[in-house]
């Protein structure tokens, strides 16, 4: 398809462990399209993070990926992301693809104040722009005649830095006094632009939140202030890991909203791991459920609701509770991945399983138009 | 029905020291003037935002924590419990009061009578990982109550373990295994099997089902309810999840910074909250339905802090029909018939 703007293909990847090798994911298969939010579902456990965390490249030590590819980018400028070199990802990270995780506070540095870590963000991939704007702004005062004695210099100084970043004066100049205050206005500069997004984060009062630390904010301005930190660069590609799992329902409804509102203004793609079937049901337009390591079920939200296929996605919606009916869990736990069950993973807890469910790994099917399903059950009824 | 426990203007504060001398310099407001009574066999549910002190009213109620006021009668008998209720209303005789409260008020309790008392209420901890130690054998864990209590000695302890293991779902094989040997579901019912060897008849569960996954969730809900059957137990369930309270319990309390602003039985109160913060936290349920669109009260802004919670009615400051009277007075839990209490001068 030619307007996917993420696409995992056949991903393995194997965490190397005291325990055993951990077969984390067993061939990931996945496509997010422009502008769309995909709602990546799952047990503890299954794989959800991994699979996000694999698309960033930034899969933690023992971890390994085997084989597979992940293509981003549009058309022909697509990129797979697992061949590129470590200088050229982190210039995507962050930009191009960035990520909410689930427990803000960890996430957030505590030595350093939100303006700090905000401002890393746009130190990172914006600094041309903010030096451009700077020199606009000498200029502008140069104009009105409010220029001090060292403005001259200043211009010259960012001049210089916006010609060549590396150059070796503004390295020494930063360490002489007076000379050295030129560095304010950027400061200055950032701080506007810091306060700018967290006022579009409706945080309020960002004035005063700006210079506050991570320990002082509540659990919802502290995924406010990560949303922010994502959000920063405009990027096309939005991985949110979980981001209303430990807040409460109340402020789970404004973030979710933010997100949504977001979405919108600034047209980015969203990838939102989730095991909360409601948060899926609010958000997303297009699920894929996860089991031990592979996606067994893609299809449109309505569908998926009215219509789940894989007898896992049926455990997993009845097993939800409901008013006035009995609980119905899923029998059996969650297989270990250091030596999960042959062919089909679900096999020893599905209670449709055949004979050919523990030999076999099913392949994946399209059962409808853009409903796909892992399972021999639908096997044969491919089109 | 009988009520198994009640409190009356239940108070727990913490205190927040500073200065050189560690004096007290503020208070945290946990639970501030609660009055509940829990019915014998029903499973009472209290939902809240993190922080409003459902865990610490939890706590206090079965004296893990001492209260600072207000008194907590447990499994008092009916017409105790009448010349207690004449007592404090009128106050003609503060002496007999003080005699009664001495019998049969935990907040008075000590040492041996309080830990005897112990043996008939129990609770099950958020996060069974922490809850249990790592050190300890399962045999050990769930028979420690036994010996704690003096209610078996030697093999008898092993044979009830096994008893009680088989009826939450474990094996007597799985005996000498360490807890981290057991998935989170098995787990908390280790900690489950702990809480009912003593054949307790008040179980606090405090979260019990927020740490585990949707499917091991509905495993452990079934449980409850069977063992509740089973063993006649009452609970109260505390919990921020307004999906699992609606399905396992008969009444629900609303909790917001420190205070009950709404008691009714759950069908009512899901089909016709009053409180603004009740409807509020109603709305913000998501329902796992797409095809469901519907109108939502949206809440601006956070829990304020306990330490200085709002004059007058606590929730006024994030309340969308806050009127002059809300921010000078605060409103009491008062009943509006059929069992359903409302604190707000709206009603």
């Amino acid at each position: 398809m030619m307007n996917d703007i993420l696409k995992i293909e056949d991903l393995i990847l194997n965490f190397y462990t005291y325990e055993g090798i951990v077969e984390a994911l067993d061939g990931v298969n996945l496509n997010l399209k422009e502008g769309e939010t995909l709602g990546l579902v799952g047990e503890t456990g299954c794989g959800k993070s991994v699979t996000a965390l694999s698309t960033m490249v930034l899969v933690p030590a023992p971890g390994r990926i085997e084989r597979g590819h992940v293509f981003f980018g549009l058309g022909d400028k697509s990129l797979d992301l697992l061949s590129q070199t470590e200088p050229l990802l982190r210039d995507i990270r962050g930009k191009d693809i960035s990520m909410i995780f689930q427990e803000p506070r960890i996430y957030l540095n505590p030595v350093y104040t939100v303006l700090d870590q905000i401002s890393e963000v746009y130190m990172q991939h914006r600094m041309e722009e903010l030096r451009q704007r700077a020199i606009e702004e000498i200029e502008n005062e140069i104009k009105n005649g409010e220029a001090g004695f060292l403005t001259e210099f200043e211009k010259s100084m960012y001049k210089t830095m916006l010609e060549n970043p590396n150059s070796f004066l503004p390295k020494i100049v930063s360490k002489i006094p007076i000379l050295n205050r030129y560095k304010r206005r950027l400061k200055l500069t950032l701080r506007k632009e810091v306060v700018e997004i967290l006022k579009a984060m409706e945080i309020a009062d960002p004035e005063r939140v700006v210079d506050m630390y991570p320990h002082e904010l509540s659990g919802g301005m502290a995924q406010r202030v990560v949303v922010a930190m994502a959000l920063a660069c405009n990027p096309t590609l939005l991985i949110a890991d979980e981001p209303t799992t430990n807040l409460d329902v109340t402020v789970q409804l404004q973030i979710l909203n933010l997100i949504r509102v977001l979405k919108k203004k600034f047209g980015s793609s969203i990838l939102y791991i989730t095991h909360d079937m409601g948060v899926v049901a609010e958000l997303c337009q297009r699920v894929a459920v996860m089991y031990a390591g592979s996606i067994c079920e893609i299809a449109d939200v309505t569908e998926i609701f009215k219509n789940p296929l894989h007898p896992y996605t049926k455990g997993l919606l009845e097993s939800i509770p409901m008013p006035g009916k009995k609980f119905k869990p899923i029998d059996g736990t969650v297989p270990s991945l250091i030596n999960p069950p042959t062919g089909c993973r679900f096999h020893d807890r599905c209670p449709y399983a055949m004979e050919i469910c523990s030999k076999m790994k099913p392949k994946i099917v399209e059962v409808k138009k853009e409903h796909f399903i892992r399972c021999h059950l639908y096997a044969g009824v491919r089109k | 029905m009988s009520t198994l426990i009640e409190t009356d203007g239940l108070k727990k504060y913490y205190p927040i020291t500073g200065g050189v001398l560690k004096r007290k310099i503020a208070e945290v407001k946990a639970v501030d003037d609660v009055n509940v009574g829990i019915k014998r066999g029903e499973c009472f549910g209290l939902v809240g935002e993190s922080g409003c002190g459902k865990t610490t009213l939890g706590k206090t109620m079965i004296r893990l924590l001492k209260p600072n006021d207000g008194s907590i009668y447990f499994d008092v008998p009916a017409d105790v419990m009448e010349e207690i209720e004449k007592l404090t209303s009128s106050d003609p005789d503060p002496e007999r009061l003080k005699e009664i409260r001495k019998q049969y008020d935990l907040s008075t309790f000590k040492g041996r009578k309080l830990r005897r008392i112990r043996m008939k209420m129990q609770i099950v901890y958020q996060d069974p990982t922490t809850s249990l130690d790592p050190r300890m054998l399962v045999k050990d864990i769930v028979g420690e109550p036994l010996v704690v209590q003096k209610m078996a000695k030697g093999a008898e302890v092993g044979e009830r373990v096994v008893e009680m293991l088989g009826k939450v779902g474990l094996f007597e094989k799985q005996l000498y295994r360490f807890p981290h040997e057991f998935s989170g579901g098995q787990r908390q019912r280790i900690a489950v099997a702990r809480a009912l060897i003593l054949r307790p008849e008040f179980v606090v569960l405090d979260e019990p089902t927020s740490s585990v996954d949707v499917s091991v969730r509905a495993q452990l809900l079934n449980l409850f309810q069977e063992l509740q059957k089973e063993f006649g137990l009452t609970y109260m369930f505390i919990t921020h999840d307004l999906s699992v309270v609606e399905c396992i319990s008969d009444r629900v309390a609303v909790m917001y910074l420190g205070k009950i602003v709404e008691l009714a039985r759950t069908e009512e109160l899901y089909k016709n909250p009053y409180h603004p913060y009740t409807i509020a936290l109603l709305s913000a349920i998501l329902v796992p339905d797409p095809t469901l669109k519907r109108e939502r009260v949206m809440l601006t802004g956070d829990v304020p802090s306990p330490v200085n919670p709002p004059l007058g009615c606590r929730f006024h400051p994030r309340c969308s029909k806050a009127m002059e009277m809300c921010r000078r007075k605060d409103p009491m839990l008062r009943d509006l018939g059929n069992g359903h209490f409302v604190a707000c001068h709206l009603f």
